[in-house]
């Protein structure tokens, strides 16, 4: 009975967080505009959807 | 950026990433960094790539007029009165130097003379490669493109 109530604990402690939590998933990650002239501002749109069953927050979106 | 900086499971969302590509010139590669709360991928790397070119290079592999009135400036000019190797650096570095995708002077060293001369007279079917010499509107006399051979041959 102990073993029992042992195991379905470690099986709980391994198995919750992989489902509570929020999961970011790309469409695709890399963009080539091909050849673009100096005189435009070329612009693309990267859709994501959250996988996960929990909120997902953007915190911070940074360009280097 | 971010057109929702919260989603619910299931909810879609974008990036817009935007380059300004006055000024610049030639190849550019820019990554933005996605910061979530996802514990397993918490930053996200996304990549645009692009070629940027100004007006009179937008059409890529075009070189039909390169020797006319809008682009003699510099794809001709410069190379006016020169011979052997700083005839070269003038009119055909700017496509065969390092880093530009035609070999350089050292790969094409090893061909020989008489399909050097063939070349640069004719220049290479579906390539950006004129034809250099006289009887083909190019700017350069039998001479000149002698003095090329020679200085191809024995950089
Ligand atoms: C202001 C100087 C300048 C003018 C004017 C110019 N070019 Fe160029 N061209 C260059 C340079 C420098 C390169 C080397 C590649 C680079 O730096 O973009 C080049 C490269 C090229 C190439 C090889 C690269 C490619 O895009 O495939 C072609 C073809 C070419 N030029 C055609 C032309 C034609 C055709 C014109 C006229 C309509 C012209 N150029 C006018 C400076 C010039
Ligand atoms: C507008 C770009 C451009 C210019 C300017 C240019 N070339 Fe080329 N050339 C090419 C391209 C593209 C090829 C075909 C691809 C390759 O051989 O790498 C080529 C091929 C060649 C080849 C044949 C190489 C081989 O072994 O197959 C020779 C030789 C050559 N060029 C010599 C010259 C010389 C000399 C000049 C200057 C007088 C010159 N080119 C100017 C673009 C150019």
């Amino acid at each position: 009975m102990r073993l029992i109530a042992f195991t379905l604990l470690l099986l709980l402690l391994i198995t919750m967080p992989a489902y509570a939590q929020p999961v970011i998933e790309f469409v695709e990650m890399k963009h080539a505009f091909g050849a673009v002239s100096q005189e435009t501002k070329p612009e693309h749109f990267f859709e994501f959807v959250n996988r996960g069953d929990q909120e997902l927050i953007i915190q911070k979106v940074s360009a280097s | 950026m971010a057109s929702l900086s919260r989603l619910k499971p299931g909810e879609k969302g974008r990036i817009q990433v935007t380059v300004d590509a006055a000024g610049k010139r030639g190849p550019i590669v820019k990554t933005v960094q996605v910061y979530s709360n996802d514990p397993k991928l918490p930053v996200v790397s996304l990549q645009v790539s692009m070629q940027v070119r100004d007006s009179v290079h937008l059409k890529k592999g075009a070189s039909a007029g390169i020797f006319d009135e809008a682009c003699r400036s510099c794809h001709v000019d410069q190379g006016r009165g020169k011979t052997g190797f700083e005839l070269f650096r003038a009119d055909c570095f700017m496509c065969h130097n390092a880093g530009t995708s035609a070999q350089n002077i050292t790969q094409m060293s090893k061909r020989p003379e008489s399909f050097l001369r063939r070349v640069i007279r004719d220049g290479v079917a579906n390539s950006t490669m004129p034809g250099f010499s006289q009887a083909n509107g190019g700017p350069l006399t039998e001479a000149e493109i002698d003095s090329l051979v020679k200085s191809i041959r024995n950089p």
